[in-house]
């Protein structure tokens, strides 16, 4: 099991841990984060489970694939360390991974 | 509780049944717990009317396919007629954005998100509002008005008229061409009526043409001219069959099931208790009030799959070759999934509605929608007051339509708010 944090707008941090291969944003569903909303489940077709990563966890998760970032660039905003939480699947290497939750989605 | 003694036997209902289609919601109902997954004898297709299964279908493009002559499915042999019209003297139908699976489906739909995204939304809210006054102005003196012919129509009409270079004073054409490319969706035609449609569809291609070599010499701050200019993923622009294709799709999207939404969201303040008042003393809940109106009463109540392969789902099998019917409006009144699903709740914690779908296919133009339904209500709801129905709905208050709820009229009375 990966460990995650996720910070949330509102101040929280939520904790939870999730299975090797399953995507982050399952997780935060799982974990009922309000601000991770994924319209499309999961199909890179939206820009609504958006995370924020520090520098440290980019180099670890890598920068976004093709299609990632044709979407995030849609987005209404987003950071240079930003990821859309469905397409980074749980590994080891993400044990501890804390992310930040942006205020709006879309 | 046995809620299974609390609905109708379902063979009681026929889904085509203009009450039904009015006011389905306890078929649906019945349909959940009897056979969420139901051949439903008077179409032939089967009915999915459970959230989760719902989902699965739409994540899941390999066995339930977009790759199905969507606008042709109820018109069987005749359906060549009309088509054969466009081969002849316009463009035939190309499946670009709708009726196909990625990853052809992908490259269009990279270039529909790049029109339709949330920074060029934003950048055409002001306009939005502005038209939204002017459409206002027009019969707030009066202090009545037919909502749906006099607000919902002319707003989605003009906005929608203008980002895609079409005039909006041609407003009555562009709503006949909106009712041509739907029509053959709603019921079965005849011979001559489906030759008249495929008219009206050459007469609209005709006219798009000519604007679309408009906006590619001169280019506007419009999302058709956006459109001509884009480029996919090969690099290539879009030729004239694929423009053609992405309009009739943008066209049948944008138009009706938005006019429907804001009648909805207008029937639901007029019938539900407490609700006008609580959005318009606090215009911060408009969001909410929106999405809450979408799960309550979506006006794309459903659309369609081809099963691919031999597969099953909920325990039914379903053929290879079945069709499947995809019902958002059920899904959203789920028990297992919405708590009270039929109770309207604006302080509602899960708004996973399925009303844009899901998956690849989740509806390009929802930012849009969303950005035209809060506009709408916020300004509604800032410069009217005391709006109630000014006569009896008619007892069939939908037109009848498969896939559609237009409503037939919603005329209201009001008195204006003091902030005007």
């Amino acid at each position: 099991m990966v460990e995650v944090t996720f910070l949330c707008p509102d101040g929280t941090a939520v904790q939870g841990r999730g299975a090797e291969d399953t995507t982050l944003m399952e997780l935060a569903k799982s974990l009922g984060i309000a601000g991770i909303v994924a319209e499309c489940g999961g199909a890179c077709a939206c820009a609504t489970c958006q995370v924020v990563c520090d520098e440290h966890w980019f180099a670890v998760v890598g920068p976004p694939n093709e299609n990632e970032t044709e979407m995030l660039e849609m987005a209404a905003s987003t950071s240079l360390t930003s990821r859309l939480s469905c397409q980074i699947r749980l590994a080891p290497e993400l044990h501890g991974l804390v992310v930040s939750v942006p205020e709006e989605q879309g | 509780m046995d809620l299974r003694s609390h609905s109708k036997p379902i063979e009681e209902f026929n889904f085509l049944d203009p009450a039904v289609l009015d006011n389905p919601f306890e078929y649906y109902r019945a349909a959940q717990e009897q056979a969420p997954v139901y051949l439903m004898p008077e179409t032939g297709m089967y009915l999915v009317s459970r959230y989760e299964d719902l989902r699965q279908v739409l994540l899941d493009t390999e066995t339930f396919s977009n790759n199905l002559d969507g606008y042709g499915m109820l018109q069987g042999e005749n359906w060549k007629v009309h088509q054969g019209i466009l081969q002849e003297r316009g463009w035939p139908d190309l499946p670009t954005l709708n009726f196909t699976d990625p990853p052809v489906h992908t490259r269009y739909r990279r270039i529909a998100d790049s029109i339709f995204n949330a920074k060029r939304i934003a950048a055409i809210s002001d306009r939005i509002e502005e038209l939204c006054n002017l459409i206002i102005d027009r019969f707030i003196d009066r202090g009545e008005c037919e909502f749906v012919s006099e607000f919902s129509f002319p707003f989605v009409g003009t906005i929608i008229s203008e980002q895609l270079g079409l005039d909006s004073e041609k407003m009555s054409t562009f709503k006949k061409w909106g009712e041509a490319i739907m029509a053959p969706t709603s019921r079965v035609m005849t011979v001559e009526e489906l030759r008249e449609n495929a008219e009206t569809i050459v007469e609209m291609q005709h006219f798009i043409a000519g604007k679309l070599e408009e906006r590619r010499k001169e280019p506007r701050n419009d999302l058709i001219s956006a459109l001509v200019s884009s480029r996919g993923s090969d690099g290539e622009e879009l030729d004239m069959m694929e423009l053609q294709s992405f309009m009739r799709q943008f066209l049948s999207g944008t138009y009706e099931s938005v006019v429907t939404m804001i009648s909805h969201g207008m029937l639901i303040l007029l019938r539900e208790p407490g609700v006008m008042e609580q959005v318009a003393t606090d215009l911060s809940r408009v969001p909410d009030f929106v999405e809450e109106a979408l799960r309550f009463d979506t006006a794309v109540p459903g659309l369609a799959r081809l099963v691919t392969r031999d597969t099953e789902l909920a325990g039914v099998h379903l053929p290879a070759g079945s069709i499947v019917m995809t019902r958002y409006a059920a899904a959203n009144r789920d028990p297992a999934k919405f708590d009270r699903p039929d109770k309207f709740d604006i302080d509602r914690k899960d708004k996973a509605h399925l009303s844009f779908g899901t998956g690849p296919h989740l509806c390009v133009g929802r930012l849009l929608a969303r950005r035209e339904l809060v506009i709408a209500f916020r300004t509604l709801l800032t410069r009217l007051k005391d709006i109630e129905l000014a006569r009896p709905l008619p007892e069939i208050a939908h037109v009848p339509h498969a896939l559609l709820r237009p409503m037939k009229e919603l005329p209201i009375r009001f008195a204006k708010a003091d902030a005007a």
